[in-house]
């Protein structure tokens, strides 16, 4: 488990750890597909390794329309990007399916509204409003995530009670 | 197809966006709801792709009954907002039908049409009302 202050350390000079051409992240087993981390330490992946497995098995036209799965190399490095995200005390993400097979992973907490739309490895539009003062932010993310760190710590519930005191 | 605007959806014209209540419901804390997830509200990334829609006015045309046409799978429910609405956010309401959907549409970005920016999100978002309404989620 990672406290704050290993997570501010997370992502500078790239994602440490995060290897998409060996890691096993992902494998097929017919009907159903897996999405998996190399070894799965977060709350945060163990809570949503069911998850991954539903949306990257979600039917042609699951959408209403022509939506399809999420593609395995995007799923595989949003479990990633969760992982090395991972704050004890801050709750899971909500993991929403695009139709085009992108996934964002979003959080609605401590007056902050987060939300990463992960279109593929190394492709993210992440976005935060402040609900207290109304200010938003929206970044397109290729290589360095530092931001989304202190934006994750954020959330968590002793920034909340920080918030409380003030 | 090649974003465009179809002048034969008048400003008025309902246009429909399914839901579906497994994927596309997320919890707010702030708010202290189930809510539709902004991703809802996106185009696909296909160069010319746009946001799929239905489109009321050629289902009414038809004699079809638009709830009915578009709880189909029975599961879903649905939003809708109007071209008019979509129009003022900068967007590209238009036509694009297909076999296995004669009153498909679809919204484009104005400037990209497969991508929406923030704010044209938030429209949409502040735009819709239930078509089909889901039990215990609310829209914002």
């Amino acid at each position: 488990m990672r406290n704050r202050a290993q997570a501010t350390t997370a992502f500078q000079g790239g994602i440490r750890g995060y290897e998409p051409t060996v890691d096993p992240i992902s494998s097929i087993f017919p009907p159903q597909t897996r999405v998996r981390v190399g070894v799965p330490r977060s709350k945060w992946i163990i809570d949503l390794k069911d998850r991954f497995d539903e949306i990257t098995s979600l039917p042609r036209g699951w959408d209403g329309y022509d939506g399809r799965p999420v593609t395995f190399n995007t799923a595989q490095f949003a479990a990633n990007l969760i992982e090395r995200l991972f704050i004890a005390g801050v709750p899971t993400p909500n993991v929403v399916p695009g139709t085009d097979g992108t996934v964002q992973i979003e959080w609605h907490r401590n007056q902050y509204d987060i939300e990463l739309d992960v279109l593929g490895p190394y492709e993210i539009v992440a976005f935060r409003r402040d609900q207290r003062t109304g200010d938003e932010q929206e970044l397109e993310l290729q290589t360095d995530f530092t931001a989304l760190v202190g934006w994750i710590d954020g959330l968590s519930a002793e920034q909340q009670q920080e918030a409380r005191s003030m | 197809m090649a974003p465009y605007d179809e002048n034969q959806i008048d400003a008025d014209d309902l246009v429909i966006r399914r839901i579906n209540p497994q994927q596309h419901v997320v919890w707010d804390e702030n708010r202290g709801c189930r809510r539709i997830s902004s991703k809802v509200f996106s185009p696909s990334s296909g160069r010319n792709d746009g946001m799929s829609v239905d489109i009321e006015q050629l289902m009414l045309s038809d004699g079809v009954d638009p709830r009915h046409y578009v709880t189909t799978p029975v599961f879903m429910g649905s939003v809708a907002f109007s071209a008019g609405a979509a129009r003022a956010l900068g967007l590209l309401v238009g036509y694009d039908p297909i076999p296995k959907n004669p009153y498909h549409g679809e919204v484009w970005g104005g400037c990209r049409p497969n991508r929406f920016s923030r704010r044209q999100k938030k429209g949409l978002t502040e735009a819709s009302r239930w078509y089909v309404e889901l039990d215990g989620v609310d829209i914002v």
